[in-house]
């Protein structure tokens, strides 16, 4: 039951229930899956969901009804006693030109929740701060890979950041990854002082040991 | 939405009507600048590369573009300048 006390992620869960009840496929993204992983974040007022192809706007509308939420002529759907409104981005579920074959799914009693991965979240909201040179993005990029500790893999992050990097970076003039990854490692840096779990050229050194560090303290 | 407008020779109600077709599918992007909206193409497009690909060779096919597209001012204009 949605009520102005419904947090973002009580909105997503609900509103994927009564989706995938419709037999509808539905995959939380953005930065509302950031804001799953890592609730302090604040990324959106809204719960950005991709459908899986060809779901006719009809049927959406109809699960959707049956939690409260209706249509907006703006083409999204709001709720009268939540603030959070919905919304179904254009598909396929991607970062970048890599198109997703996997996602999360991730149960609350009866209700389900198809979500990007941990570290496609974390990917995903790198990939807007690259895009848009997005401060708050980078920050909720950070704040997910803390969140999921062990689950975050540095290494396989940083190759695909370098490698989307060297793919768009020089055609298209955007903010380089590679500057987004120094900025990147900086600020997890200043996270772990300001927590005290201060580690010692920790920028040299993979995610994973931060977290043992942190174990430890 | 004018400048584009201008360029194509289309009606500002079609060039509005067109962009929101395409922004809604996510092919491109605004950001607002005052009341100015900036149009890009979505750096997020899963098929942007293939786009980009795909709008040069239109675009290599209709020189006729070129003159009204480069006949639009980017350079500053101090205030009370005449036009």
């Amino acid at each position: 039951m949605i009520s102005a006390e419904s947090t973002l992620d009580d909105v997503a869960f609900a509103v994927c229930t009564a989706l995938d009840r419709a037999r509808i496929e539905a995959v939380l993204t953005g930065g509302s899956a950031a804001v799953h992983y890592a609730p302090s974040v604040m990324q959106s007022y809204d719960a950005d969901f991709i459908l899986e192809f060809g779901v006719p706007g009809s049927a959406v509308a109809a699960a959707l009804a049956t939690i409260g939420f209706s249509p907006h002529k703006n083409g999204f759907f709001a709720h009268p006693s939540s603030r959070f409104t919905v919304e179904f981005p254009a598909g396929p579920l991607a970062i970048g030109s890599e198109i997703l074959r996997s996602f999360s799914t991730e149960r609350r009693g009866d209700e389900v929740l198809h979500v990007l991965s941990p570290t496609d979240a974390v990917r995903d909201r790198f990939m807007a701060f690259y895009a848009w040179g997005d401060i708050s993005a980078l920050t909720a990029s950070l704040a997910v890979a803390w969140a999921i500790g062990d689950a975050f893999q540095l290494e396989v992050f940083e190759r695909w950041a370098t490698r989307s990097s060297h793919e768009e970076h020089d055609r298209n003039g955007y903010r380089s990854a590679a500057e987004g990854l120094i900025e990147f490692r900086r600020r997890l840096c200043e996270h772990l002082e300001s927590h005290k779990f201060i580690c010692e050229d920790f920028c040299e050194q993979p995610l994973r040991h931060a977290v043992e560090v942190r174990s430890s303290s | 939405m004018s400048e584009i407008a201008r360029i194509y020779g289309k009606t500002v109600t079609l060039t509005q009507r067109t962009v929101r077709g395409l922004e809604r599918d996510g092919l491109i992007v605004a950001i607002t600048h005052g009341r100015t909206r900036l149009l890009q193409l979505n750096p997020r497009w899963y098929g942007l590369a293939a786009l980009r690909k795909l709008l040069q060779t239109m675009a290599s096919a209709q020189p006729e573009l070129y003159a009204p597209a480069e006949s639009v001012r980017a350079r500053p204009r101090r205030s009370g300048k005449p036009m």
